[in-house]
């Protein structure tokens, strides 16, 4: 019996060992080691700050960030490039500080994208001021973006008869004109609420868009009781 | 219970990814996908919810071959790790085979994994399943970061914590550097199949 196990699981073994070959690692991804802050770099707190913030987004690291982000600009500060990289970083740093969990999810993607390339820029030695100077404007095209949709999220846009000039990849630049569709529960709750706090911008209670919401409302809430109706037979 | 179909000798074995939320359970699956992406036939399918979490789950499909004249076909699950998902994570088990415990290293992340674990036990409680007798494998994740100057906990506390009772397989690993992501994986395939190999020759008689 136990030759007939042993046997079958070194035929197992012999089978995954085929399938997945030998299971070193020596050719994972070493991301960014050759410009990973060494332990006496300046650089190297603010990568621990940044590597917690993708683990957990709590008062304190967000605190952390801040102060080093400030003790940074000082020491960088005849380093525009630098410089203005780390402000941006402090910027976003403050968002989700402000919004913690709810912060739009690109923030967290910006933060790490700038922080990279605050790396990048402050300790290759090989890179290029206009590189540098290249790397810069598309961070700050990038915030520049987030800011943009942030803004159209908060403020609702007037509601007219016409069709929404629904082109999700130009949009937003024309929020007057422009009524994006809510992708999530939780958009359509906040356009919603935010409509109600502005009763003058509100069009009549049979406008499209608020009928789309409502409509949206009543699927999901029926898809929740279906789901928990379906999770008690399951349980019974 | 595995899905066996004597006709088409195939057998679909369910492993699930099981943790506290950020754990890296969903990086662990790809990094496998990633690298044994040329040799598999399904893509990995994620459904992320505000965030880039994991709402739902995780899967991904992958045909081993055959062991004992079987085909075997692995499905490998994700569950959603934050504690508000508890229903999501109670359907994912079901009709679990065997399963791998990404625990957090992260020193402040000490209480999420003893209670993830525990909600494993009682979610495994409910399908007449026992954490002691189902095939488990317990993985240390994040170990890359030491060397990041986060803390992080001793893989001796991390046994002392999770494993002192349960004296299962476990490996210190990074799921994103790829350190003991496939050994976590195949020891837990080997030693679900064994058990389900077992399970069916006692049944035989």
């Amino acid at each position: 019996m136990t030759a007939k196990k042993d046997t079958f699981a070194d035929e197992v073994n012999n089978r995954l060992g085929e399938f997945f070959g030998n299971a070193d690692t020596s050719d994972a991804p070493s991301q960014g080691t050759n410009l990973s802050p060494q332990k006496d770099s300046v650089l190297f707190d603010l990568k621990a700050i940044v590597l917690s913030i993708e683990w957990e987004i709590s008062h304190e690291t967000m605190t952390r960030l801040i102060a080093e982000t400030d003790r940074l600009m000082k020491i960088y500060r005849d380093n525009q490039v630098v410089h203005s990289l780390l402000k941006l970083l402090d910027s976003v740093g403050r968002y989700i500080n402000a919004k913690k969990a709810t912060a739009h999810p690109d923030s967290i993607k910006l933060l790490h994208s700038i922080h990279a390339n605050l790396q990048k820029v402050a300790t290759s030695e090989t890179i290029t001021e206009s590189q540098s100077k290249q790397i810069l404007s598309t961070e700050i095209a990038k915030f520049k973006n987030l800011k943009q949709q942030l803004l159209t999220k908060a403020q609702p846009p007037p509601l007219t008869d016409k069709q929404p000039a629904a082109k999700p990849k130009t949009a937003p630049i024309q929020m007057a004109a422009t009524v994006k569709k809510p992708q999530t529960p939780v958009s359509a709750r906040e356009l919603s609420a935010t409509a109600a706090a502005t009763p003058d911008m509100i069009g009549p209670p049979k406008d499209p868009v608020l009928q789309a919401i409502d409509e949206l409302k009543t699927l999901i809430q029926a898809e929740f009781k279906s789901l928990r109706e379906e999770l008690k037979q399951l349980r019974q | 219970m595995a899905l066996i179909n004597p006709k088409t000798k195939e057998v679909q074995v369910k492993l699930v990814y099981y943790g506290p939320g950020r754990g890296g359970k969903t990086t662990n699956l790809e990094y496998i996908y990633n690298r044994y992406q040329d040799r598999m036939t399904t893509k990995l399918t994620t459904v992320k919810t505000y965030g880039d979490r994991t709402l739902f789950f995780d899967f991904l499909p992958l045909e081993i071959g055959a062991i004992g004249g079987y085909n075997i076909k692995m499905q490998l699950y994700t569950v959603p790790g934050q504690v508000k998902y508890q229903a999501t994570r109670r359907l994912v088990l079901r009709g679990v085979d065997g399963v791998v415990f990404v625990a957090d290293s992260m020193a402040l992340r000490e209480k999420m994994n003893a209670h993830s674990l525990k909600d494993l036990q009682e979610n495994l409680a409910t399908f007449d399943k026992s954490i002691f007798k189902i095939p488990l494998v317990i993985q240390y994740n994040k170990r890359d970061l030491a060397k990041e100057g986060i803390p992080l906990l001793s893989t001796e506390k991390l046994e002392n914590i999770l494993n002192r009772q349960l004296k299962v397989p476990s490996f210190p690993a990074s799921a994103l550097t790829g350190e003991n992501v496939v050994e976590t994986m195949k020891k837990a395939i080997s030693l679900t199949v064994s058990s389900l190999q077992e399970k069916l020759s006692l049944k035989q008689g």
